[in-house]
């Protein structure tokens, strides 16, 4: 909160200069580590014949965008979700839209084993979908616990039975990825697909900037301001789980980093939507590419080993925080 | 309908289960061989199946179901909830966690015996809770919403981090951690049902011994100081209890989930507002519980054998999602 209204967008060079960082390191790094030059000369001077060309360019830089784009699409699914359901640990993965979405995905694959990329994008929407529904009629929104609860408790029920299916028909290795998450193997083809979706949402999301800033004043005080809180509420969340899905088809179930991007950019820029919105997505992708660097650098670890680590002391210190809420 | 009449069918019920689980699988035993069985002249292959893999089994099964659902009890009592869980707030994912340390350190060296992955099951689920809960104090409070909180982001995270190390597992190490996880009963011999029934039985009469704190802990804090109650006291003793039971019980059941939420949650819609009723009646229904997924996760799919513990959460989930609907107070 230390910056004022009108300096905001200074923080975007620095933003961008992060991003920029970010992705050298996380080209630069990893099982085999590269230089400067040599990720430079291989994405603007492609060889077809040079190896280190070929890995860095058709291995590496997918699995760094795919990071990129998915920490984008996640971190401001959680923003979406925390202004939404008035709750600030809210987040795709603790609300179950990621558990719905990993599960029906299963199911796609199981019912027509020949699902193509975008069968599990659908599949995945209808997943997340499903269960976004089925938490807003239950909980409406209203006790904080009860959302968290709701999201936890139907988390496992769909784990469970995604194992039932996995376990009746030797799915194993296909599964695996989804629920412990990671960037690799991501195709170029698959980001293309994803990327305009990605950015036709956040878009769409970025024209409802000031209803979602009056959602913050709470259901009340914006419905007697004149806003329609049940539509802006539904399409908003549509959004989010949009977002959410088609980040769980590309890149599994990721935990925590819906919750920990929004926050440290509300600590630092406030919270206007016409500047998180951009700042989340931003700070969430070169996060996400960090991670999955380190993620290579210990031996291929799931991704989600590494965002644990500090997402979860970073949530328990917002729950301790923000603890009267709850109370 | 009367209470002596309720607890009847739960036991007929148990009973039933019981005998069941003795006399179906995949070694199918005749008429004979039970009658044999009966007047102790059973050929040694049929006693081996009986008395060996049949009859520890479905004890661990009912000592576990009974543990889980007394521990969710005590949960669900301290932090005023229904649909508090001994494992939605962490207990199996760090009993996990102490699984996988077993696969990477102890499995395969010389200093391995029985209980070692038990007992590095049933720390890594203690510790976990024992964790959530001290920081679960705000101000010198115990607060039982931020518990709840807490223990959910903690499974998560755990869950997330205990898969660090299996970059290095290889399959069957996988397919052990899998297993594990799926909630697949394993600790299914003797030396289990020697090693846990005492200790669980001690908890359990602890637990008993609590009980008027118990029924009294739906009053408001406020009100239980002012009557006199040592309020953090009470609460930090039965929650160490609740830890206790549920991690001892995932460490030999695998990590069950639900069995905590539904078994007391039908004991209080069987015997309102009587705490002693209601204890005995969570035990009863909890035994009963896991003891029949078992059974079906056996029977179903057979050959296959389906994990008891995603039977339980089969039936659970729905059942939790109803609860959703229908749970005034929160």
């Amino acid at each position: 909160m230390w910056l004022t209204m009108k300096n905001k967008w200074l923080l975007m060079p620095v933003f961008i200069a992060g991003i920029i960082l970010s992705f050298t390191a996380a080209m630069m790094f990893g099982v085999e580590n590269y230089t400067v030059g040599q990720v430079f000369s291989s994405v603007f001077n492609y060889e077809a014949g040079d190896s280190v060309s070929q890995i860095l360019y058709e291995i590496r830089l997918p699995r760094v965008f795919a990071a990129f784009l998915a920490g984008l699409m996640i971190s401001i699914a959680g923003l979406i979700m925390q202004t939404v359901t008035h709750n600030d640990l809210s987040e795709p993965s603790i609300l179950g839209i990621n558990a719905g979405a990993n599960f029906f995905i299963v199911i796609g694959a199981l019912l027509i084993p020949t699902l193509s990329f975008v069968g599990m994008v659908i599949g995945g929407f209808i997943g997340g979908m499903l269960v976004g529904f089925i938490i807003l009629f239950v909980t409406r929104f209203k006790s904080p616990i009860h959302l968290i609860l709701a999201g936890a408790g139907i988390s496992l029920f769909l784990y469970a039975l995604t194992d039932f299916f996995v376990i009746t028909n030797n799915l194993g290795q296909y599964v695996a990825f989804f629920t412990s998450g990671g960037a690799a193997g991501v195709s170029l083809g698959q980001i293309m697909i994803i990327a305009p979706f990605a950015f036709v949402v956040i878009g769409a999301l970025y024209f409802l900037a000031k209803e979602l800033d009056i959602f913050l004043v709470g259901d009340e005080m914006s419905a007697s301001l004149g806003q329609k809180n049940a539509l802006y509420q539904i399409i908003s969340l549509v959004c989010a789980i949009m977002l959410a899905s088609m980040s769980v088809a590309i890149v599994g179930n990721i935990v925590f980093l819906g919750l920990l991007v929004p926050h440290i950019v509300k600590m630092t820029v406030g919270y206007m939507h016409k500047y998180t919105i951009l700042y989340t997505g931003l700070l969430g992708g070169s996060l996400f590419m960090l991670s999955d660097m380190v993620a290579r650098m210990l031996n291929e670890t799931p991704v989600n080993a590494v965002i644990s680590m500090i997402g979860l002391p970073f949530f328990i210190y917002i729950i301790r925080q923000r603890g009267r809420q709850y109370a | 309908m009367r209470n002596p009449v309720k607890f009847m069918i739960i036991f007929t019920l148990l009973a039933a289960v019981m005998l069941a689980t003795l006399f179906t699988g995949t070694y199918s035993l005749t008429f004979g061989d039970i009658m044999s069985l009966l007047t102790f002249s059973a050929a040694d292959d049929v006693e081996l199946v009986f008395y060996e893999f049949r009859m520890p089994r479905m004890l661990i099964t009912i000592i576990c179901g009974a543990a889980l659902a007394l521990s969710g009890l005590i949960l669900q009592v301290l932090s005023r909830n229904p649909l508090a869980d001994p494992g939605i707030i962490g207990v199996n994912a760090g009993s996990g966690f102490g699984v996988v340390l077993f696969i990477m350190f102890v499995s395969g060296t010389g200093t391995m015996n029985l209980y070692s992955l038990p007992l590095m099951s049933f720390t890594g689920g203690l510790l976990t809770v024992l964790i959530v809960f001290f920081l679960s104090f705000i101000g010198g409070r115990f607060n039982s919403n931020i518990f709840i909180l807490i223990g959910i982001a903690t499974a998560m995270g755990v869950t997330g981090f205990l898969y660090v190390f299996t970059s290095t597992f290889d399959d069957s190490q996988m397919t052990m951690l899998n297993r594990y996880l799926a909630g697949n009963i394993w600790g299914d011999s003797w030396a289990f049902v020697i090693a846990i029934l005492p200790y669980i039985i001690l908890v359990s009469v602890f637990v008993w011994m609590k009980i008027n704190e118990m029924s009294m802990l739906n009053l408001e804090d406020e009100n239980l100081s002012a009557l006199g109650m040592n309020v953090n006291f009470e609460k930090i003793v039965l929650i160490i209890c609740a830890a206790l039971l549920s991690s001892v019980a995932v460490s030999v059941a695998g990590a069950i989930s639900f069995i905590g939420l539904i078994a007391p949650h039908i004991a209080r819609l069987l015997f309102p507002r009587n705490m002693k009723l209601i204890f005995a009646g969570t035990v009863g229904i909890g035994a009963l519980l896991l003891s029949a997924a078992d059974l079906a996760g056996k029977l179903l799919l057979a050959p296959a054998v389906i994990p008891a513990g995603i039977v339980v959460a089969l039936i659970g989930g729905p059942y939790f999602i109803y609860l959703l609907m229908t749970a005034r107070k929160v």
